[in-house]
């Protein structure tokens, strides 16, 4: 959208909506709409998790001590502290304030690879002891090997690989949003594509909420 | 759009399009601060071996954890009555969900269930071989 003159501020609002609140909570509606369709897509790996959980509790509890604890507890607090810069980003936004919002938005990039590169050390673990997903599980029986492990690692590799590729497009919609800070995009009024980027990336912090303790301790 | 329009929308899109924006910075920081708490709690918990209370506490912890996140930082605490019903009935369903397939586990005739499982009296033969703990060895073999 680009502006003819810079005394008529260019309108984003399209013809079909009374105003632009009403635009932007059907923006915002439409947003939530999508990330309940997100919670259910992870839902299933936590149905898998329960499912095989109840049926075999002691592997489970012997498999979330074969994993990092140290690594998924920096992960976590990496993760929580994204949340908190970005929730600042979208505060920022919404007061103009495109400095800042670009600032902050680094920060959570930074986080961001942060997280990345710590789920790798722990993935090239996992693969160097054969605790893979699959038909390619291939642990030791010295290993403490008990029924059920392989379905332990399954939904391991499962929930975080889908929870990294989340990380990942989160990490792009958040650069595109750093993007338009950069350009002094953000205002008073126009401010709800921050704050549905802001929305996505807490739905990757509320799921990894879930799966540390689920996975890492008990 | 008449420019006037657009003003109008704006000054009726925040409190004011003159500084009554309000930062959130404070609440933000506390909710940061409980959520790292919640988290040194959880750590502390889980290491404690409470048995089958160690998941109860862990969920009730994440429970809190998220309902922070989504109230304060995804701003669902002043969020539209239509928002709040979409994520309860997700939630809502998935218990649902969850209930279902347990329900389904828990009743089984015994034999029926994985072997080696918890549910299940006989012994698992193939796990050993690091092979898929739902078909027996003797199945898996077959060729």
């Amino acid at each position: 959208m680009q502006s003819e003159t810079a005394a008529h501020p260019p309108s984003r609002l399209a013809g079909h909506f009374a105003s632009l609140p009403v635009q932007d909570n059907a923006a915002r509606l439409g947003m939530w709409l999508f990330l309940s369709t997100e919670v259910l897509l992870f839902a299933g790996l936590f149905v898998c998790y329960a499912s095989y959980r109840f049926l075999y509790p002691e592997t489970w509890a012997a498999g979330s001590r074969l994993l990092s604890l140290p690594l998924g507890t920096i992960n976590t607090v990496v993760l929580i502290g994204s949340s908190f810069t970005v929730a600042l980003a979208v505060d920022f936004a919404k007061q103009g304030k495109n400095r800042l919002v670009f600032f902050m938005l680094l920060l959570t990039l930074a986080a961001a690879a942060t997280f990345l590169v710590i789920k790798g050390f722990e993935y090239s673990h996992k693969f160097h002891a054969g605790e893979l997903p699959g038909v390619h599980f291939h642990m030791k029986e010295t290993e403490g090997l008990l029924p059920g492990m392989p379905l332990f690692f399954s939904v391991y590799f499962a929930a975080t690989g889908l929870h990294a590729l989340h990380v990942i497009i989160g990490a792009g919609v958040l650069t595109w949003m750093a993007l338009k800070a950069w350009r002094n995009h953000f205002s008073v009024g126009n401010y709800v594509a921050m704050e549905n980027a802001g929305l996505y990336w807490h739905l990757v912090d509320l799921v990894w909420i879930f799966l540390y303790p689920l996975l890492y301790l008990i | 759009m008449d420019p006037k329009d657009y003003k109008k929308n704006v000054a009726e899109y925040a409190d004011a399009a003159h500084g009554v924006v309000h930062s959130h910075f404070r609440t933000y920081l506390i909710v940061f601060m409980a959520l790292l708490l919640g988290t040194a709690l959880t750590y502390t918990t889980g290491r404690m071996h409470l048995g089958n209370w160690a998941l109860v506490i862990a969920l009730v912890i994440a429970f809190t954890k998220g309902t922070l996140v989504a109230m304060y930082f995804m701003h669902l605490a002043e969020a539209k009555g239509t928002t709040r019903l979409l994520m309860g009935i997700c939630l809502l369903f998935i218990a649902v969900l969850i209930g279902y397939v347990l329900g389904d586990f828990g009743t089984r005739f015994r034999p029926a269930n994985s072997q080696g499982s918890k549910w299940s009296d006989l012994p698992a033969s193939s796990t050993t071989r690091g092979e898929s703990p739902d078909m027996p060895r003797e199945l898996g073999t077959t060729p």
